[in-house]
């Protein structure tokens, strides 16, 4: 009996990611140096042994169904279960506020009904973090809830963010959305288990106001479930903008974090490109930076993300900085501060340098 | 399954005793190289570029790493519906069960496989030799000249020529004399151990071959030998690239090593030519605050804290702060610890250099030294 069943919802934006989302959802911006933001969700429920995952898809899902493709290098290529892609019927949905909204759900019943499982794994792909679900689960069990949600305590949360108030003997009091930035706050990471016929329940009590979000749905009857909260302690991060983004991004440079995140027994899992290994030429210089297959280096990398198959000609210089898949920076260019979108051409000599607070954003456009 | 033109025979059995260490657990073909590849993705890569979709791979000596690295084939596209990998080891009989003796025998072993997919033509590879061919060009030169063997050969000094078999042609490139390793060679062409038969052809030398008690069941010593002397056309077709066959250590190292030129003689980052090979799953390679990396080329899983010069880091190798790498060959998974040194060295996959350790020597012309798979050297 396959227990649990995991659905992710790719169907939000966020006008807080500017160019970033112009082509693309969120769920599909592409982060630490060869992955999308999907990734991490995605691999959380395969290596926690889920091998029924739907994934609720946005208008744009051009760059998600090129990622996903058939699942295969997800493991999800199979003849019991799989990926199952299931249409997003909400458009426009890019206030920042809901992620997973009760329409999107209900237009794809069948997939609840026809899937053999009696807990799902709710995500979305705004949440980076490296998490086994079953621990979850086994604590879901254990607490004998209806539902499970996955938070962190101190974390920062940004405007839409769930967070959770409990009261004085630990027990959840509230639920909330935040409306500006905050800091230490119980910050719910976008993962929840939950019981499979409560959840078509919900779905069924709002099918005829389903623009609602599910969260919302839930903090409306909280009294009506038994709620358990899991506090995950490791390293976790919400991306809500374009700051969030790159301060995140850099942040993997960080030794800890970089073998928390990538190192360990659950792998992150993404399209496999079968680049060929870098190559550093005499010319180059690197210091604190994650870079992806394919790329020839003869300029200077500092503290910097680099994407597959960037070309980074001599005497560069890239800091701080994040060049997506393909870019090609021109001789003594100097980069600082920036995200390169895919593609991006930097002519030699050229200079580009946002600010800590206000990193610039380069695209062909 | 649609009927095939042309299949391959991908011979992998072999040990390659000269590389030493490297092949103790592995045979040859599945021996990393350049990083993230192993020295089979090479004619395997030929052969999807090349539109060969169906492609036999006949194994013997340990074959483990080997079959498991194939697996499907998905990773070189070889899983489509009307092409696939067989992994052919040899197998036991009523008349009971015997190992493949010979090149020609592990094909003679396997007629049933290729009636199965009744080809015209068959192409003989070696799952050992580095280089970048497109075998279709070939192909229509076998069609053209209606030869029922074409050689690909390759121009050699005379020097060299006493270690390949050597062919003799006339002015069509028609093969007039095959000596396997002569002592006094009379020509330069070189055999490059590639073969497009005509599969009646093919068939009919091969049961012959079987029955013939003194043959050694080799392609060039006895196959080739009696086409010749039956009077069939055999014809040598000219490759003008670049082609190695990895036999010795000093050949490996040179071979890996000449991927960090400007312009390499096998170019890894060419498009149209893509290198395929069964990535594994590893995070981008991390170069810490205290790392350096010249002229290096490094996989994916790497973590760096130290000193890369002029070496070749596969997937998931550790170089923790202090430690130096230089011109070294470094498989995948080592681990060079705290302090440790390595120069001129190839560590074997999974293999550890202990804090402080030093491994290797700069001084000129001293001898490559090579750590074998999982060996930790103190």
């Amino acid at each position: 009996m396959e227990r649990l069943a995991g659905l992710i919802s790719t169907n939000y934006n966020n006008k807080k990611f500017g160019k970033l989302i112009s082509h693309r959802p969120i769920a599909a911006i592409p982060f630490g140096s060869r992955y999308r933001m999907i990734d991490f969700p995605l691999s959380n429920m395969v290596n926690s042994g889920i091998t029924n995952v739907g994934i609720i898809t946005p208008h744009l899902y051009r760059s998600i169904m090129d990622h996903l493709g058939s699942g295969k290098d997800f493991g999800l290529s199979r003849k019991n279960g799989g990926l199952f892609i299931l249409p997003g019927t909400t458009y426009g949905y890019d206030l920042g506020i809901g992620k997973f909204s009760i329409r999107d759900c209900y237009g794809n019943l069948q997939f609840f009904d026809r899937i053999k499982a009696d807990r799902l794994v709710l995500s979305t792909c705004s949440k980076i973090y490296n998490i086994d679900f079953r621990d979850v689960d086994e604590y879901h069990i254990q607490k004998e809830a209806n539902i499970t949600f996955v938070y962190q305590k101190n974390a920062t949360g940004d405007a839409g963010d769930i967070v959770f108030d409990f009261n004085e003997k630990g027990k959840l009091k509230s639920i909330r959305r935040l409306k500006k930035k905050e800091k230490n706050v119980c910050l719910y990471l976008d993962g929840t288990v939950i019981e499979k016929n409560v959840f078509v329940k919900i779905l069924d009590w709002y099918k005829d106001n389903s623009y609602i979000d599910v969260m919302d749905a839930i903090a409306e009857n909280l009294d009506r479930f038994s709620i358990a909260t899991y506090e995950f302690t490791g390293f976790a991060r919400a991306i809500s903008s374009i700051e969030d983004y790159i301060n995140v991004s850099l942040e993997l440079l960080d030794d800890k974090v970089m073998r928390e995140l990538f190192t360990g027994d659950r792998l992150i899992h993404t399209k496999i490109h079968d680049a060929p290994p870098v190559k550093y030429f005499e010319t180059a210089k690197v210091k604190n930076a994650l870079v992806g297959t394919g790329s020839l280096i003869k300029g200077q990398i500092e503290n910097s993300i680099i994407f597959r198959d960037v070309i980074i000609e001599e005497g560069a210089k890239i800091k701080n900085s994040v060049i997506m898949q393909r870019c090609k920076i021109g001789k003594k260019a100097v980069i600082e501060n920036c995200i390169c979108e895919k593609s991006v051409v930097i002519d030699d000599g050229e200079v580009h340098k946002g600010t800590e607070k206000k990193p610039a954003v380069i695209t062909n456009d | 399954m649609q009927k095939k033109e042309c299949i391959a025979m991908l011979l992998a059995g072999g040990q390659g005793s000269r590389l030493k260490a490297l092949t103790k657990r592995i045979a040859k073909p599945a021996v990393s190289f350049g990083g993230k590849y192993r020295i089979i993705d090479f004619a395997l890569s030929n052969c999807v570029n090349s539109d060969i979709n169906t492609v036999g791979i006949l194994t013997q000596y340990k074959p483990y790493l080997l079959n498991s690295y194939i697996g499907n084939g998905e990773g070189w596209d070889l899983d489509g519906l009307n092409g696939q990998v067989s992994l052919l080891p040899p197998y036991y009989t009523e008349e009971g069960g015997s190992w493949y003796n010979g090149t020609a025998d592990a094909i003679y072993k396997n007629i049933d496989f290729i009636d199965e997919m009744n080809p015209e033509y068959v192409l003989i590879l070696s799952g050992d030799h580095l280089y970048k061919m497109d075998y279709n060009d070939m192909l229509k030169y076998h069609k053209k000249t209606g030869a029922d063997l074409t050689v690909s050969v390759i121009n050699v000094t005379l020097e060299e020529a006493s270690r390949f078999g050597i062919m003799s042609v006339d002015s069509d490139l028609r093969i007039t004399k095959f000596t396997e390793k002569p002592k006094k060679p009379d020509s330069t062409l070189a055999s490059m151990g590639i073969y497009i038969f005509t599969w009646s052809v093919l068939r009919k030398a091969l049961i012959e071959d079987s029955s013939d008690e003194k043959s050694e069941h080799d392609f060039g010593k006895n196959i080739i030998p009696n086409l010749l002397g039956e009077g069939k056309k055999l014809l040598a077709y000219e490759f003008k690239g670049y082609w190695k066959d990895i036999g010795t250590i000093d050949s490996y190292y040179e071979a890996t090593m000449d991927l960090l030129k400007d312009n390499p003689h096998i170019d890894i980052f060419q498009k149209d030519q893509k290198v395929f090979s069964n990535s594994n799953i590893s995070p981008p390679h991390f170069v810490g605050n205290s790392g350096k990396v010249e002229r290096s080329l490094i996989c994916n899983g790497c973590i760096i804290d130290g000193t890369v010069i002029n070496s070749i880091l596969s997937s998931n190798v550790i170089v923790e702060k202090g430690a130096e790498v230089r011109d070294s060959i470094l498989l995948p998974n080592t681990k060079v610890r705290k302090g440790a040194k390595v120069v001129r060295a190839i560590t074997g996959e999974g293999s550890e250099i202990t804090e402080k350790a030093k491994l290797g020597s700069s001084a000129k012309n001293a001898e490559i030294v090579l750590i074998g798979d999982n060996e930790v050297y103190k």
